[in-house]
């Protein structure tokens, strides 16, 4: 066994430490502990037990070390539970509180929802203070990001609605009380983050000029589409996203960042290397936090980078390796999205398949379907491979399946390359020159139009999607176990190689 | 060797050219499939509990009476007009409501605006102080208008005022509803009665200045069809042949009344109602008008 052990690179010993402290934090969630004082006490008889083996038992050094990674994996997660929860606040009383604007507001149909981090109790308990409080008002006038409000109104705790837990859903952005119909007026303005604060604000400028430039549904769309906003996409549309299996598209991805360093590097052919990469690199960066710094994109993106970094050292990266390190690092800063955020789980899905089963189906697609065009072959095979992956997830929370997805991803997929890039091109002449930007518009519309449409038709088809409730992890688990197996048995049988950044 | 790379060459162009003209041929479909027909439109918006009329006339010049609440009103619009179309020359607020000016913040804010008029009846709302703040900062011409005067859309379209009759310029006004623009579109012979939120006293006093021109074929009902502007003589007088009420569907105000409505069946005037009927849309050549609604 210790001879085997031997053979292992120092990358998949790191790999596998990460994973066993994932696995820990994972499972902290149900071993709890209550108390802070006991887990720096652990902490510190893991380290001496930690020390006096290896000394000793030299051999069975590597399992201690796994136990013991597994075990600050359970300490972790219970120690962030604790620093994040709430201090005891008379809920329902009437509050005055003072406080910064610490993201960008949440424009609703008729009210706004804003973040606010509170800096001064006027009138409420002091334990207030540097929490974060989730403020509900009317639209008008509008606040921004950066501003110091101070409001009226109810302190309560968000509830658990019958099919959504709210207080679970804004416990992940650290945010356990909200005020609802806040009275509020504005004390100061521009006191955020300098650099943030330019970024939501070309934000906000280039949304305002896609709803300029285009008519509804589509200026939203595109919103949603390169710039991340999905307010205001209106319902319908929504559930056609969902009832055909291309709500991804919406949510910024691994896809939109492909394309964009796809396009990225074919522009910088002829540069110097390092400037590539370090423009690169601030693009990505600036990028992640134009769109909201969700999970998804913020994943792509380090995938991206590395990418890019791979490149500029001339080396190979993994797939694997860095996807595992970046939801130990994602992980690390937030133990809650493990459980709570449901992109976290199925964004990391979705490529953990598309790495691992897509080869499979190119494989059979190579044979069966060669008279496709490749990047329809490959969009099959993404697709086919990531709704493979993610689908118990899928079925667990949304409590359907769409079947014809990969019938439409086909359709619409293709567009994509076309329209991320005119649109880019539309925004950015939008800020230099109206007239050209409104040109461009036309084509954009058009690409809009054809993927709304085919949307639109295919969920109207009655058999678009399966309703079916799952809810026994023992099922999911059993799943996974099985596509594990099978992806090792193809994997040996036709010896596919590690999926390697470069390509 | 030479011929063959100028051959592959010629190719690349040649996929160029179809691309472009096969994007260039769907432009051309969209074009006119979206070419409005040689007839007046008008839409009666389906944007829940509020006014918001959009006029376009056969210029293609167009006007948008009120914006209802909220922002339903721009995915509204996104079907009423062509999608190249980014501008609005007329911007009508009757009176600074909230169910007749929120949505219009969103409209000034997406849309060239040409002219917004108004009356100088003014609110203190949070709506209406950021719809004037977004009219200044953008620059936009205003007008206020008084009984008497018109709006011409183009040469065959105008809208002649009919209230208010005086200016509320630093007076206190305890309805504002009263002061709600009253006025009258006419395309040749076809007439129809926008009254805002105008209630009977202002209906009253309309009668006795304008008696002889208030004869329409359509009536934009006033007030949503609150008891508060049932006035039966005011009906009478119009003696419309279609009554529109702009309603939301189970609001709390009970409105349409009863009343109201026995009031225009006795008259003998068809009712529609953008509850049931969601957007209704009038098509008129100027002598004939026929009706479209979405339910």
């Amino acid at each position: 066994m210790f001879k085997q052990l031997s053979k292992i690179t120092k990358s998949q010993i790191f790999i596998v430490f990460e994973l066993i402290l994932i696995a820990g934090i994972f499972f902290g969630k149900y071993i709890i502990i209550d108390n802070t004082d006991v887990i720096y006490v652990f902490s510190i008889i893991l380290i001496f037990v930690f020390l006096i083996f290896s000394f000793y038992q030299k051999e069975l050094t590597i399992i201690f070390v796994c136990g013991i990674i597994f075990f600050s994996g359970l300490l972790y997660y219970n120690w962030f539970r604790i620093k994040i929860t709430p201090p005891k606040i008379e809920l329902g009383s009437e509050v005055e509180l003072e406080g910064i604007i610490y993201e960008e507001p949440d424009e609703k149909e008729t009210k706004t929802q804003l973040k606010v981090n509170i800096t001064n109790a006027i009138e409420a308990n002091d334990n207030i203070i540097s929490r974060n409080v989730l403020v509900t008002l009317e639209k008008y006038p509008q606040y921004k990001y950066g501003d110091i409000i101070q409001f009226k109104g109810e302190i309560e705790e968000p509830q658990k609605f019958e099919d959504f837990d709210y207080k679970n859903y804004l416990s992940r952005y650290n945010i356990f009380y909200i005020v609802k119909n806040a009275k509020a007026s504005l004390i100061d303005i521009n006191r955020g983050n300098l650099l943030l604060n330019n970024i939501y604000k070309i934000k906000a400028r280039s949304a305002n000029n896609i709803r300029r430039l285009l008519p509804e549904p589509f200026a939203s769309f595109l919103n949603g589409l390169i710039l991340g906003l999905r307010r205001g996409i209106p319902q319908n549309i929504l559930d056609a996203f969902n009832a055909t299996g291309t709500s991804h598209i919406i949510a910024i991805s691994g896809l939109h960042i492909a394309i964009l360093v796809k396009y990225y590097q074919i522009f910088t052919k002829r540069w110097p290397q390092k400037m590539v990469f370090i423009l690169g690199i601030a693009g990505l960066s600036f990028y992640c936090i134009l769109t909201g710094l969700r999970s998804s994109v913020v994943r792509a993106s380090i995938l991206a980078g590395s990418f890019l970094f791979a490149r500029q050292i001339g080396r190979k990266a993994s797939v694997v390796n860095v996807l595992v390190f970046i939801a130990f690092l994602m992980v690390l800063q937030n133990p809650l999205i493990l459980h709570y955020d449901i992109g976290f789980q199925l964004s990391f899905l979705a490529v953990l398949g598309i790495v691992y089963l897509s080869p499979l189906f190119n494989l059979l697609f190579n044979k069966y379907l060669n008279f496709v065009p490749k990047i329809l072959r490959d969009i099959l095979s993404a697709t086919f491979s990531a709704q493979i992956a993610t689908m118990p997830i899928i079925i667990l929370n949304f409590g359907q399946i769409s079947i014809i997805s990969p019938v439409v991803n086909l359709l619409i997929l293709p567009a994509l390359p076309i329209v991320i890039p005119l649109s880019f091109l539309m925004l950015i002449f939008s800020f230099i020159n109206f007239t050209i930007a409104k040109c461009i518009s036309i084509l954009v519309w058009i690409i809009l139009k054809y993927i709304i449409y085919i949307t639109n038709e295919f969920s109207k088809l009655q058999i678009s999607k399966i309703n079916i409730a799952l809810s026994s992890w023992q099922a999911i688990s059993f799943y996974y176990i099985i596509l594990v197996l099978i992806i090792y048995f193809f994997q040996k049988k036709y010896k596919l190689k590690q999926k390697y950044l470069y390509d | 060797m030479i011929k063959n790379k100028f051959k592959n060459k010629k190719n690349i162009i040649t996929k160029y050219i179809l691309g472009f003209l096969l994007i260039f041929a769907i432009l051309v479909w969209a074009l006119v499939f979206e070419k409005p027909d040689n007839n007046l439109n008008i839409y009666f918006l389906d944007v829940g509990q509020g006014d918001s009329i959009y006029i376009r006339t056969i210029n293609n010049i167009d006007m948008l009476i009120d914006g209802g609440p909220g922002s339903k009103v721009i995915y509204e619009l996104a079907n009423a007009m062509p999608f190249y179309d980014r501008k609005i020359d007329f911007i009508l607020l009757t009176h600074p409501h909230s169910d007749h000016v929120s949505g219009l913040i969103e409209v000034i804010k997406r849309f060239d605006v040409g002219q917004v008029i108004l009356t100088d009846a003014t609110s203190s709302s949070k709506d209406y102080l950021e719809f004037l703040t977004i009219i200044n900062q953008k620059n936009i011409p205003t007008k206020i208008v008084r009984s008497g005067d018109e709006i011409h859309l183009d040469n065959h379209t105008k809208f002649k005022v009919f209230w208010p009759n005086s200016s509320y310029k630093d007076k206190s006004v305890t309805n504002l509803n009263n002061t709600s623009i009253v006025g009258k579109l006419s395309y040749y012979d076809f007439d129809v009665l926008f009254s805002g939120d105008a209630e009977d006293e202002a209906q009253k006093e309309i009668i006795e200045l304008f008696k002889d021109e208030l004869d329409s074929e359509i009536y934009k009902v006033a007030h949503h069809g609150s008891k508060n502007g049932v006035l039966e003589e005011f009906i009478n007088i119009i003696n419309p042949e279609i009554s529109i009420i702009c309603v939301g569907d189970k609001n709390r105000f009970g409105h349409p009344h009863q009343i109201l409505l026995d009031n225009l069946t006795k008259q003998g005037s068809k009712i529609l109602r953008t509850d049931a009927n969601s957007t209704i849309k009038i098509i008129s050549d100027g002598q004939s008008y026929w009706t479209k609604t979405r339910k």
